[in-house]
């Protein structure tokens, strides 16, 4: 592999802003690596190789100029393929958008081109962004670079395998109850994503609208912060956007995380986890004393109700925004997003609500836990990386759909719509790479990435890549 | 033919949903446990929770106090 496509996006940028490396290189060093390995991974369901080159000798020219535009000047990205894109098809995974051609980009892109991004291509992901392996009827799976024969998770799959495997050095996920954090842990990246509302969602396509984020998938945290900069602002298209003001997410990297507390929630997480996982937990919470945190147990009921709640609500909403493809186009669906659909189509408008209540009071629970921590620590999933035949999976005794437990302990943070970051903490006994997840206060995302830098800094986990 | 299967075949007939017979039975099971684990939600549902939902962003932003 070219040493261009395994190095950091920071690394990358300042190579470029010392003109070191032009950003023709570097794109073309990540086409060539795309051409070479996609047919083993599947990340991409486009590749905009002219394009992307062309946008590369533009940029160099910028900057040679001495119009030099920051971080991501010259930086190739990727994008899952549900973000619009002006003429360029955006089918969100499926076979009935297949010939959908955006007339514009969605504001996030916009503001990443703006910001001298470079987009290499759309990334595959599961059909609608409902499901969390990006096991894929209509473009086949997403496949992991640590073991092609696994998942990726998902519903970013692409997003996370195109990161992992050095195709692109940053890309963009979307995650409504885990589809950022999910494979990024599965794969061995950054996923971050941020509080609710921070990222406009305008011509992003939607799945479940009280839920849906945007948010960046990097090989470190601090170029995630880099991202979010460039990606974070108001946008009265979106009516979800918050009008908080907007900040420089690197400016707490590198300050420790001395002094910070660090919640354990002792119910649901690690009931159905594995013992590696819970291992690599523990080894976690010892690194984050020794950097000088208060690691404490918490207690915080109410999320044994998580499934119900973001179930019920995410399967309602997203049955809102298919009702048509359900009625008229159902069976060009693909199996497993088709039954969610239809099942979210048979809750009653009482459910919902219920569930949208009971949301209320989940949300008192968190708010008063966060208001004795800084920080909640928890696994991202139980387990490694499931094969993608895998129909079930056994842990201390219980069999699970192995399917279900991809998206379990990822949910509860967009309940309340919390900023959450998934980082490296770990390798099961087969090579696969285990995450784990901090979640913050709302609009602290800047501390969410202190302590994820803080806790990078001192590991190797993230530094580890997939031989592909 | 169970209560659950006589209301799904009643509702997805109301909404002109054709499902199949295959995720007919998958449907049935999973709409019985998500029952279930609503009704435990509802117990811990208390009484001044409010019955309107606020727009989320803005009790989102009462989460930090602003």
């Amino acid at each position: 592999m070219n040493s261009l496509c395994s190095i950091s996006m920071k690394e990358a940028s300042d190579l470029i802003s010392t003109h070191e490396v032009k950003p023709s290189e570097l794109v073309e060093a990540h086409i060539e690596r795309i051409n070479t390995t996609d047919d083993k991974l599947n990340s991409f369901v486009t590749v905009l190789s002219e394009s992307a080159l062309s946008s590369s000798l533009i940029a160099e020219k910028e900057i040679m100029g001495g119009n030099y535009r920051g971080p991501l000047h010259g930086i190739p990205i990727g994008l899952k393929d549900l973000y619009d894109t002006a003429g360029i098809t955006t089918a969100v995974g499926s076979k009935i958008y297949r010939n959908r051609v955006p007339t514009k980009d969605a504001t996030v892109v916009s503001r990443l081109k703006e910001a001298g991004a470079i987009v290499v291509g759309k990334l595959q992901m599961h059909e609608f962004a409902l499901g969390a392996t990006s096991i894929n009827p209509h473009d086949g799976p997403a496949r992991n670079p640590w073991d092609t024969d696994r998942i990726t998770g998902g519903s970013s799959g692409g997003s996370a395998s195109s990161v992992s495997a050095g195709q692109c050095m940053a890309s963009l996920g979307t995650d409504t109850g885990g589809s950022i954090r999910i494979p990024a842990a599965l794969c061995g990246i950054v996923g971050l994503k941020p509080t609710f509302g921070r990222v406009s969602r305008n011509g992003v396509f939607p799945l479940s609208w009280t839920m849906d984020t945007v948010g960046p998938m990097t090989r470190t945290v601090e170029d995630s912060a880099l991202m979010l900069n460039a990606m974070a602002s108001f946008d009265p298209e979106d009516p979800g956007s918050a009008s908080h003001k907007t900040e420089d997410f690197t400016r707490k990297l590198g300050l420790g995380i001395k002094g910070l507390t660090i919640g354990v929630p002792q119910e649901y997480f690690y009931e159905a986890t594995s013992t590696e996982v819970r291992e690599a937990l523990s080894e976690a919470k010892k690194v984050f004393r020794s950097l000088g945190a208060q690691v404490i147990p918490i207690s915080i009921p109410v999320l044994e109700h998580s499934l119900a709640i973001s179930g019920t609500i995410m399967l309602t909403e997203a049955a809102s925004v298919h009702e048509s493809n359900l009625k008229d186009k159902a069976f060009d669906i693909g199996d497993d997003v088709r039954l969610r659909l239809t099942q979210g189509a048979l809750y009653t408008a009482v459910d919902y609500l219920k569930a949208q209540r009971g949301r209320h009071e989940f949300n008192s629970q968190i708010k008063k836990a966060m208001e004795t921590v800084d920080i909640l620590l928890a696994p991202t999933v139980g387990i490694g990386a499931p094969n993608i035949d895998d129909k079930t999976i056994v842990l201390h005794g219980v069999e699970y759909p192995a399917l279900a437990l991809m998206p379990r302990l990822t949910r509860p943070h967009n309940i309340c719509g919390l900023p959450t970051i998934s980082i490296p903490c770990g390798f099961t006994s087969s090579g696969l790479p285990i995450g784990m997840q901090l979640a913050g206060r709302a609009f602290e995302d800047s501390v969410v990435i202190q302590t994820a830098d803080a806790y990078e800094k001192v590991t190797d986990w993230g530094k580890e890549s997939p031989d592909i | 033919m169970t209560e659950m299967e006589s209301n799904i075949r009643l509702l997805a007939k109301a909404k002109r949903i054709t499902i199949s017979e295959e995720d007919l039975k998958l449907l049935i099971s999973q709409m019985e446990t998500a029952t279930k684990e609503l009704e435990k939600l509802e117990a811990i549902i208390s009484e001044d929770v409010p019955l309107f939902m606020p727009p989320l962003t803005s009790k989102l932003q009462s989460l930090d106090g602003s």
